[in-house]
């Protein structure tokens, strides 16, 4: 981290959880997307013609 | 300035060109450059060490991106002869802004619609390899209408696996206030008041509903996050960063649409709030609105001048007339219910001319931060050629007491002209205000009030409004 340009304080703790947070947020649109996957597989709709499940700018983390 | 500067005779050290440069007092924190006043223009200084930033986001083209979507200020680049305090990198000229607000001064939407704004900066910079250093209210203001962000240096070269710098200040600053006042009351907002540097995330955790533990956006940006912030309170940042799981760019965007989502899901209705439906629901009828409304109308093609400031402006039905008729108006209300209901008007119909703002007359914002003048207080920000005060003398002067000219010594500091209504005891608003107390306001008559004024300002045109009982005064300041 360049000491300089951080004027602000970032906080440890904030620097810290970020990943975690990032990675807890993206795990139920990881899942979400095999699933959907999995379901498709199963129905045998993969080739194609349906359209992809939910792509990244769907988050699904509305609070 | 020694003496000898001062009493030599030639151009004194006062005409040098830092003399007449003024920093402003809130642009302290970041090394990277300051903002200053010469002449009464704002410019910005940026200092040698940030120049290789500076040349990455102007040279990249993410300026010109941004400046073109409207997400940071426009500036010019001056001459380096302009710089306050040399030796400077560079030194731009931003478009000048009419107004200066704070977020304590937004309503609910505002202060949405400016973290939004402020999570579009971040989303656009990490396109141009670029991230957002800071994410300070203080770092926007509305102009024409909208949130821009008017740091230009807020913009650093992203480093591989580095976390959002910014993302303890996002949270403080934007959405623990908007969580509070969505989740909890409305009037939270003025925390915003008290903590300048945002609201502490421990304290907007204990604030919030526990419920909110379990909320896919609360729950790990106000919750875990204030767990995190007590946990590693002692840690050394640099140590911790090393240590802490890289952030990939991937993790990064998930991060900033999680925070828009979140913000994007915090909604407040302005129902059941004191002034909401005051418009629908006076004892005007339609026939002494529109009577008022012309008066009005004519009192301020009368007065003339560019600026006006509506106080007491409810939803802004007279605003509207001002700026119709050309001006730049700000719109005061004290009701967080009326100011987010005009912001939200100005903004469905594209006004650029209206700003509404929350303000209490009887307490304003005052000056804040260090040497009381960071943040300036409001009726310094004041700068009208004309205010409006409509269907407001009766609640300062009844529901608060303050005499009449004491009133008048007030409007006479803001501007030179001022329209100002009298509503008298017999109309049915100020009988109302009157019903729970006891008459203590013997000078609350036209006369008293004409006595009040008469020694701060001169009575241009005196308009009785039809079909009511109320009188519209368009007085102009004695010099």
């Amino acid at each position: 981290m360049d000491v300089f340009f951080a004027y602000i304080d970032p906080g440890s703790g904030s620097l810290m959880i970020q990943a975690i947070i990032a990675g807890i947020i993206a795990a139920p649109l990881f899942f979400r997307h095999k699933i959907s996957r999995f379901v498709r597989a199963i129905r045998g709709t993969e080739n194609g013609s349906v359209k992809a499940g939910p792509g990244p700018d769907d988050s699904g983390s509305r609070d | 300035m020694t003496r000898e500067a001062e009493t030599s005779p030639g151009p004194s050290a006062a005409d040098t060109p830092e003399a007449r440069a003024r920093r402003d007092a809130g642009s302290y924190r970041d090394p990277a450059g300051f903002v200053f006043r010469r002449d009464g223009i704002v410019y910005r200084q940026i200092g040698i060490g940030f120049a290789e930033e500076w040349e990455h986001y102007t040279g990249s083209g993410l300026y010109d991106r941004m400046a073109a979507a409207g997400v940071v200020i426009a500036h010019e680049e001056v001459g380096l002869e302009l710089a306050a305090e040399p030796p400077a990198s560079r030194v731009i000229r931003p478009e000048q802004l009419e107004t200066i607000s704070y977020p304590y001064e937004w309503s609910f939407s505002q202060l949405k619609d400016a973290a939004l704004h402020t999570l579009r900066a971040q989303a656009l910079a990490a396109e141009g390899g670029m991230t957002l250093r800071d994410a300070s209210t203080y770092n926007i203001q509305f102009l024409r209408g909208r949130p821009v962000l008017i740091d230009s240096l807020s913009f650093e070269r992203a480093k591989p696996g580095q976390p959002w710098i910014a993302y303890r200040q996002f949270c403080e600053h934007f959405l623990a206030p908007l969580a509070l006042m969505a989740r909890v009351d409305i009037r939270l907002g003025s925390l915003l008041r008290s903590h300048i540097d945002g609201i502490p995330l421990d304290l907007a955790a204990r604030l919030l509903p526990s419920r909110t533990k379990l909320t896919f956006g609360l729950g790990p940006h106000v919750h875990l996050h204030a767990r995190a912030q007590r946990q590693h309170a002692a840690a050394d940042p640099t140590a911790e960063t090393r240590r802490a799981n890289p952030m990939s760019a991937a993790k990064l965007a998930t991060l900033i649409e999680s925070l828009r989502s979140t913000i994007d899901g915090l909604s407040w209705d302005p129902e059941g709030t004191e002034w909401a439906d005051y418009a629908d629901n006076t004892s005007y009828d339609d026939l002494a609105t529109r009577a008022k409304e012309e008066a009005v109308s004519v009192a301020l093609a009368g007065a003339g001048g560019a600026r006006a400031w509506d106080l007491g402006a409810n939803t802004g039905r007279y605003s509207r007339i001002a700026a119709d008729q050309g001006y730049s108006v700000v719109a005061l209300d004290i009701d967080p219910a009326a100011v987010e209901r005009n912001y939200r008007s100005v903004r469905r119909e594209g006004r650029t001319d209206i700003l509404p703002l929350l303000a209490d007359l009887t307490d304003p914002s005052p000056p804040l931060g260090w040497g009381s003048a960071e943040r300036k207080g409001l009726i310094e920000r004041i700068d009208a050629d004309v205010i409006l005060a409509l269907a407001l003398v009766h609640h300062l002067a009844i529901s608060n007491n303050v005499p009449l000219a004491m009133i008048a010594g007030l409007f006479a500091r803001l501007a030179p002209h001022a329209v100002v209504e009298w509503v008298p005891k017999e109309d049915a608003m100020v009988k109302r205000l009157l019903a729970s107390r006891e008459d203590i306001f013997p000078n609350y008559t036209v006369e008293g009030f004409r006595e009040a004024f008469d020694r701060d300002f001169e009575v241009v045109t005196e308009t009785p409004i039809e079909h009511s009982d109320r009188i519209l005064f368009r007085l102009r300041r004695r010099t």
